[in-house]
């Protein structure tokens, strides 16, 4: 089973996310900051990333950086969570080294399209 | 393992299967290095990641056993000559 | 074609803008403020905003001209400076209407997505022009990914032209059933690193039906090769609509590019290309910097008349034109034989003028068939103000560039093959021979370097030249590395002259600078140029003064098809040589007139000693020996050098067809190519500046 580490601050988001994944065959793991992340990232070695922009703390593109520092998630898919608005952001963090992102509210058939392409064989 | 050496049969059969990563990158390079005119055994493959796929077409190594999704074959037949993309100079 | 000719007159018109345009921001990078430049290139932005406005189909660069113009407005007036980075922009915007143009020009259309293609640059635009400096550099990154995908398009086209037969054909079948997309995916060297997985991608696209993985490069496979830098493309057709490859492709969107399959672009890939002819006026001259008023009534008027041909049919015109040359070249011969073999002169005297009158027609035949390939060298020299401007910004040095005699003209073949040389050459210029500005001045030159290309005809080549006013070619230097590369012996080195020692540059394997830049990537260097030149049957040679610049001069046949040729006999076997080099030949040479010398005998003709070797012996077809009296001798000049050499006999002035030489000849460096002469036998062209070179050698 592939296993995905969802961050946001936001709890309610985090949740609903959470019961997607899992009902579409995801093992889910949350963090609500970028700090509270890169402690769990080592311990759990997720498939894939998927992190909020604006988190209060480490924002999300300090986060892909310092993720993509440690030579064992070089090659890990990111995507970054925005808004329709900030499409500069988008450049901004497939710069850090994100592989894509998703416009907020996500949407369940998007998110499960997407993984499928990302994290192959699942 | 999704990546694993065959030395029985006199000449060395690299079995990959499963779904692998670019992580695995590393050990089909030194196998093909260390063991040059090998073949490569595919039957058991369901995701081979781009990295091995190019690991593997630049060796040009033979590939004996194919998985059963023809997609793999595609990705390993010529149809053309190569197009020079970049430019070289 | 599909294409009205009001539309083919647009995509040329549209062109000369773009290229006049392009031309006036480099230009006011060296004088900025020039109101006439300015005013230019206003006008010519107006002019495509207005024709393109008669098209309602190509709306997208009616919107993308305007944005410009507005800007292109504010310099005008003064309210606004250009600086480099609205330059850039202005430079992104033609770009993207000129391949626009060439899509036109091959389709008939612009692609669905045209306005979304542009919107980043028209956002820019508006961005500059409304003074948001800060946001313009962020919006200015994504013009240049914008620009890049453009040069996708042509390579897919290019792909799928190379298909085999039985390829196109089942696409044709599967497109009159299904809706196809082509598509080209080429990921950035790093992907892995960004978590993508190219072929994953690929292989959730519904209904492939044809899958071409290529490497771009031929890196070698071993200890050192790097399986993490993505190097392959991916080509692809699919049964599926445009939008769902556009879709899986979301987030590498700047580096895809897909066309659904039309009509129109089935027959572009089932046909040759096309080229164009111009009739009457050349092709563009755009040489001189004032261009005349350029008003949108006055433009659309210009009296430049081009009909378009199918470049399969001068090809094959071509070669018509050299069988009937070969054919015609028989008559002489038929005529000796019907006087000699069948007894009846008054037959070979009138065999002999009808051969006369047919000669007329056939070389009034022959100079237009060669005339309708020519094109001008400015089709080679125009990308070089870019390419210059983009180099020297990126290396930090300060360079005008000079260019003359653009109006030489070449077959188009040989224009195309001038290009990669060209940049090559002009790259070696930036790279290694202009120095820093700091460095110039220190040495008490101008900050500003001056690199002059230049191109002009001498008898029957093109000669194109590449000078700089740069540090030059140390020769002690160039010896010195040719000896550590192993290139030569230190003796052989020590016995050059240091002209000869400049040369060393083009010896396979030699490299001037120790650290590889990425601009002139020197994996491959000098060598490179030479044998691609030589191949065509030319030549380079390297100038330098030390201190004061260097200058390659690069020497290609004009017209690679019909050459005339000097035949002379060596035994058995006759050989071609380009009349272009004979200056005389003699017959009947008396022994008197050869003087003994220390190494080489002399001629004396025309009261000069010329070096007197034997043809048979450069060629290393027998050995050398003493002339006979009485012997033939043909007298050569190469770029300067004379010399005389000894043949067996004469047969005469023959216009030939050459044909490409099969590359295994071992001594294949002596031969530019091989031609069938009126009697059918098969005779070698010589490479005299290899055979002279060869004989010069001690």
């Amino acid at each position: 089973m592939k296993t995905v580490l969802l961050v946001d601050d936001s709890t309610t988001l985090l949740m609903s996310m959470k019961a997607i994944l899992e009902k579409g065959g995801y093992a889910v793991e949350t963090a609500t900051g970028g700090d509270a992340a890169l402690k769990k990232l080592a311990t759990i070695k997720p498939n894939i990333l998927i992190t909020d922009l604006n988190m209060p703390g480490m924002d999300g593109i300090t986060l892909i950086k310092e993720v993509k520092k440690d030579k064992a998630f070089r090659f890990m898919p990111v995507l970054m969570m925005t808004t329709e608005s900030q499409q500069e952001k988008r450049n901004e963090a497939r710069a850090a080294g994100a592989t894509g992102w998703l416009v907020k509210p996500v949407k369940h058939e998007d998110l499960m399209a997407i993984l499928k392409k990302l994290l192959p064989g699942a | 393992m999704p990546i694993s050496l065959d030395n029985s049969g006199g000449t060395a059969v690299i079995h990959i299967s499963g779904v692998t990563s670019p992580d695995e990158g590393d050990k089909l390079l030194a196998m093909l290095l260390e063991n040059p005119g090998g073949s490569v055994d595919l039957s058991g493959l369901e995701h081979l990641h781009t990295a091995l796929l190019q690991i593997l077409l630049t060796a040009n190594v033979p590939v004996v056993a194919w998985p059963e999704d023809r997609f793999w074959m595609m990705c390993f037949e010529v149809t053309t000559a190569p197009f020079p993309l970049r430019e070289i100079g | 074609m599909g294409l009205s000719s009001l539309a083919i007159q647009f995509v040329l018109e549209g062109r000369d803008h773009c290229e006049l345009a392009a031309r006036g921001l480099l230009d006011l990078e060296k004088k900025s403020h020039d109101p006439e430049v300015i005013n230019s290139i206003f006008r010519s932005f107006h002019t495509l905003k207005g024709t393109s406005g008669i098209f309602p189909e190509y709306a997208a660069i009616t919107t993308l001209t305007h944005a410009a113009e507005d800007l292109m407005g504010l310099i005008r007036n003064g309210e606004k400076a250009i600086d480099s980075e609205m330059t850039d922009l202005f430079l992104a915007v033609l770009d993207q209407v000129g391949s626009w143009l060439d899509i036109v020009e091959s389709t008939g259309a612009i692609p669905s997505g045209a306005q979304d293609e542009s919107a980043p640059l028209i956002t820019a635009l508006k961005g500059m022009k409304d003074g948001s400096g800060a946001e313009c550099v962020s919006k200015l990154e994504l013009v240049t990914e914008v620009v890049e995908v453009n040069h996708l398009e042509p390579i897919l086209r290019a792909w799928l032209i190379s298909l085999d037969s039985s390829h196109k054909e089942f696409l044709a079948t599967s497109s009159s059933d299904d809706v196809l997309t082509a598509f080209c995916y080429t990921p950035v060297p790093d992907a892995f690193f960004f978590g993508d997985d190219p072929i994953s991608l690929i292989h959730t696209i519904p209904g492939l039906v044809l899958l071409d993985v290529v490497k771009q490069s031929e890196v070698p496979f071993d200890d050192g090769y790097d399986p993490f830098v993505c190097d392959l493309s991916f080509f692809a057709v699919a049964t599926a609509v445009d939008e769902v490859i556009r879709d899986v492709f979301a987030y590498v969107e700047d580096q895809i590019v897909s066309l659904p399959f039309s009509p129109d672009l089935l027959e572009a890939v089932q046909t040759p290309a096309t080229l164009n002819i111009p009739v009457g006026e050349p092709v563009s001259t755009l040489t001189e910097a004032e261009p005349e008023p350029a008003i949108t009534a006055e433009t659309s008027t210009k009296k430049t008349t081009y009909i378009r041909v199918n470049q399969e049919h001068i090809n094959t015109l071509m070669n018509l034109v050299g069988e009937i040359i070969i054919a015609k070249n028989s008559l002489p011969y038929l005529g000796e034989r019907a006087s000699t073999i069948y007894g009846v002169p008054k037959l070979a005297e009138e065999i002999d003028l009808r051969h006369g009158t047919i000669s007329n027609i056939v070389s009034g035949l022959q100079d237009i068939a060669l005339e309708m390939r020519m094109l001008p060298a400015s089709r080679v020299f125009e990308r070089f103000p870019r390419l210059v401007r983009d180099i020297s910004r990126k290396l930090d040095k300060k360079v005008s560039l000079v260019m003359v005699g653009e109006e030489t003209l070449a077959d188009k073949d040989v224009i195309d093959l001038l290009g990669d040389p060209l940049v090559h050459m002009v790259r070696n210029s930036l790279d290694h021979g202009v120095e820093t500005p700091a460095e110039r001045v220190a040495a008490g030159k101008p900050e500003t370097a001056i690199i002059t290309l230049q191109a002009f005809q001498d008898k029957s080549n093109i000669v194109v030249e590449v000078e700089d006013d740069g540090r030059g070619i140390d020769p002690a230097r160039i010896r010195r590395k040719a000896i550590e590369k192993g290139v030569v012996s230190a003796e052989t080195a020590a016995a050059m002259s240091d002209e000869e020692a400049v040369q060393l540059i083009m010896a396979p394997g030699f490299s001037t600078n120790d650290t590889v830049t990425d601009l002139s990537g020197r994996g491959v260097g000098m060598d490179v140029v030479l044998s691609m030149v030589n191949s065509l049957g030319g030549s380079v040679r390297a100038f330098s003064t030390p201190g004061q610049g260097s200058r390659m001069r690069l020497t290609l046949p004009m017209s690679m098809a019909i050459s005339k040729i000097l035949v002379v006999r060596l035994g058995e076997c006759t050989y071609g040589i380009p009349a272009d080099d004979v200056v005389e030949s003699m017959v009947s040479v008396p022994l008197s007139r050869v003087t003994a010398g220390n190494t080489w005998p002399s001629l004396e003709v025309r009261g000069k000693l010329l070096p007197l070797y034997s043809l048979a012996a450069q060629l290393a077809i027998e050995e050398e020996r003493a002339p006979k009296a009485g012997f033939s001798a043909v007298v050569v000049n190469v770029q300067g050098d004379i010399v005389a050499l000894i043949v067996d006999s004469f047969q005469g002035i023959s216009d030939v067809v050459v044909k490409p030489l099969a590359s295994l000849l071992h001594n294949h460096l002596y031969y530019n190519g091989t031609t069938i002469l009126g009697d059918g036998s098969i005779t070698f062209i010589l490479n005299m500046q290899e055979v002279i070179r060869n004989a010069n050698q001690p």
